[in-house]
């Protein structure tokens, strides 16, 4: 039953991905790219979901890639491979020192915590007009370019979307497989039982906030180069919610879960430019009845199973 | 200077004490971090605005109106949504951020994102010395200290308050002595919500209303509430006091965004140092 129904979704994942190739549409492709880098930093916010502490910061270690990248390709003139990198790195590492402190911290005051944490690194973007921009932002952010090449056409850039989704799909898939996917899991579920048997549960804690701020850092660059241009409301807490939105409404306990809630949710303003009124409302509506009847989400509700 | 500093800082201090009182009680009754308390005290300012300009009442009996309203919408909003999720910390806190962008939702649709705004009930200002104070900030702040003195006697000497306490204490014991937290429950979501529409039916008059008018109010009760410890309602009195003083000095020193960098900053700190804050339990 299962297996049947994942090879149905993983048929339709693969057809929707090749629908913009297929139909060769710009509109497509460019909605193709955003859902793209809002799922990954959906999966950014799922593997702190996974450990049951839920980070409002995601926004913000997205910004600090974002930041980073586009400052050292911008400004210091280095190549995208290697602002892609410190992107991925700098926000790893400030969540590592960080997490080390905070990670201590369960529940409500962990969210707490992020929460004022990622206000506080937005607040940085408006405050140091040098070298942030302020509120204006940064502008003529470089395109993205593989092996010296700018990937100019829509279609080589959302191929390389569709493949940084799928390499941050694959090392939060590596990071809770096999034995230290076991450790988080029983984090979740039984931390006491687990320090009881002498592991070092705020290691591995330390090692997810890590993981995902890299994720959300990735994410951050692709979305500076892509646009060429960001500003801090981008990273805001409200944008940490909508990334914890496409895990809820995709099913949070599925790692293809905050994916699933991108593909359905990215769209939605785009499509309902005329109705931007009821926007938030509709989104606000969809999801509160999403919490109340189907807690487990979309793919909760055709897999049918307990995850 | 200095006087009007420190006037700035107590005006401030009461209307963060208003807010986070209602945020405070939530938590410590229902174990429930509301983060559309923001979106009541928006809802409080929309109400005003409907009772005193379009439907012409006086202040004096619009802000009553208003924060009944808001009230009883909380009373609705806990039985529809919150009592589902009564031990399920993570997903009360989902469910209210979806109701705070619902309710935003609905105040766009109805009023527009256009900022509105309130005739103020009183204007002019009381000279004291030197000392210089705007009437409408003044009423705000006296009706709002008001406010929060009521809650305080109600919850230490009426029986429904020894009540609500002991659910905040103890829910199963609490259950021992025939009080019902699922009756307690709605009276005390309730009343948070009418002091944070009380709340935005002061504020109204003093600045425009508009639907997202709730965000930063509900980072100020964040920090409050946290600096005095979740639950804790003589911790947020303390704080909301050390808030506003620290605001008031920082804003006037360095601008406001430093002010607030500068609340985060202590709020991280006390965290670390002490994770329940400084007046609560963990």
């Amino acid at each position: 039953m299962s297996e049947r129904w994942s090879v149905i979704g993983a048929v339709g994942l693969v057809a929707t991905a090749a629908l913009p190739l297929l139909l060769k549409d710009a509109f497509l492709y460019h909605l193709g790219i955003l859902i793209c880098i809002q799922a990954i930093l959906g999966v950014s916010l799922h593997l702190m979901l996974r450990i049951r502490q839920l980070s409002l910061a995601q926004a913000g270690f997205m910004g600090i890639g974002a930041y980073t990248s586009a400052l050292l390709s911008r400004d210091l003139g280095f190549a995208f491979p290697v602002a892609l990198l410190a992107a991925i790195i700098v926000p790893a590492v400030i969540a590592g020192l960080v997490g080390s402190i905070i990670l201590r911290i369960k529940g409500v005051y962990f969210v707490l915590l992020t929460f004022a944490l990622g206000e506080s690194i937005r607040l940085v973007f408006v405050e140091w007009i040098v070298p942030f921009g302020g509120n204006n932002g940064l502008t003529s952010i470089p395109g993205i370019a593989v092996f010296g090449l700018a990937l100019k056409a829509r279609s080589a850039v959302y191929i390389a979307a569709l493949v940084a989704l799928g390499g941050s799909l694959l090392a939060a898939y590596l990071l809770l497989s096999r034995d230290q996917g076991r450790v988080l899991s029983g984090i979740a579920h039984n931390e006491m039982l687990l320090q009881s048997l002498g592991t070092d549960v705020t290691a591995y804690r330390r090692v997810t906030f890590a993981v995902s701020a890299a994720i959300a850092g990735f994410a951050g660059s692709l979305y500076a180069h892509y646009l060429g241009y960001i500003s801090p409301p981008a990273f805001n807490v409200t944008a940490s919610v909508g990334a914890l939105v496409f895990n809820v409404v995709g099913g949070a306990g599925f790692l293809l879960g905050p994916v699933a809630g991108a593909l359905l949710l990215v769209p939605l303003p785009e499509l309902f430019r005329d109705a931007a009124i009821y926007q938030s409302l509709f989104y606000g509506v969809a999801l509160l009845l999403l919490m109340l009847f189907l807690p487990r989400g979309l793919i909760g509700l055709l897999v049918g199973r307990k995850p | 200077m200095i006087t009007q500093v420190v006037s700035i800082a107590v005006l401030s201090a009461m209307l963060y004490m208003l807010i986070a009182l209602g945020f405070t009680l939530v938590f410590g009754v229902m174990r429930i971090v509301n983060f559309a308390h923001g979106e009541f005290l928006m809802l409080g300012a929309y109400a005003l605005y409907v009772f005193s300009s379009v439907a012409g009442l006086p202040f004096a009996l619009a802000l009553p109106c208003a924060a009944l309203t808001v009230g009883a919408l909380g009373v609705i909003a806990e039985q529809a949504i919150f009592r589902r999720f009564t031990d399920d910390e993570l997903g009360a806190m989902i469910a209210s951020l979806a109701l705070a962008i619902a309710l935003q939702g609905v105040v766009v649709a109805i009023f527009g994102v256009d900022e509105l705004a309130v005739e103020r009930p009183v204007s002019g200002v009381i000279k004291l010395g030197t000392l210089q104070l705007p009437k409408d900030q003044l009423l705000a702040a006296t009706v709002a200290l008001a406010l929060v003195a009521a809650v305080y006697v109600l919850l230490q000497r009426s029986s429904l308050g020894l009540a609500m306490r002991a659910v905040a204490q103890d829910r199963d014991i609490a259950r021992l002595q025939r009080i019902r937290p699922h009756r307690i429950y709605p009276i005390a979501f309730g009343l948070s919500c009418a002091l944070a529409g009380a709340a935005g039916a002061l504020i109204a008059p003093l600045y425009t209303i508009e639907p997202y008018m709730g965000e930063a109010p509900l980072m100020k009760a964040f920090i409050v509430v946290v600096l005095g410890g979740l639950g804790s309602i003589p911790g947020a009195m303390i704080a909301a006091g050390i808030l506003g003083f620290v605001e008031a000095i920082v804003s006037v020193a360095a601008g406001p965004t430093a002010a607030t960098l500068v609340q985060f900053g202590a709020v991280l700190v006390l965290l670390l140092i002490r994770p329940a804050g400084l007046m609560g339990r963990a």
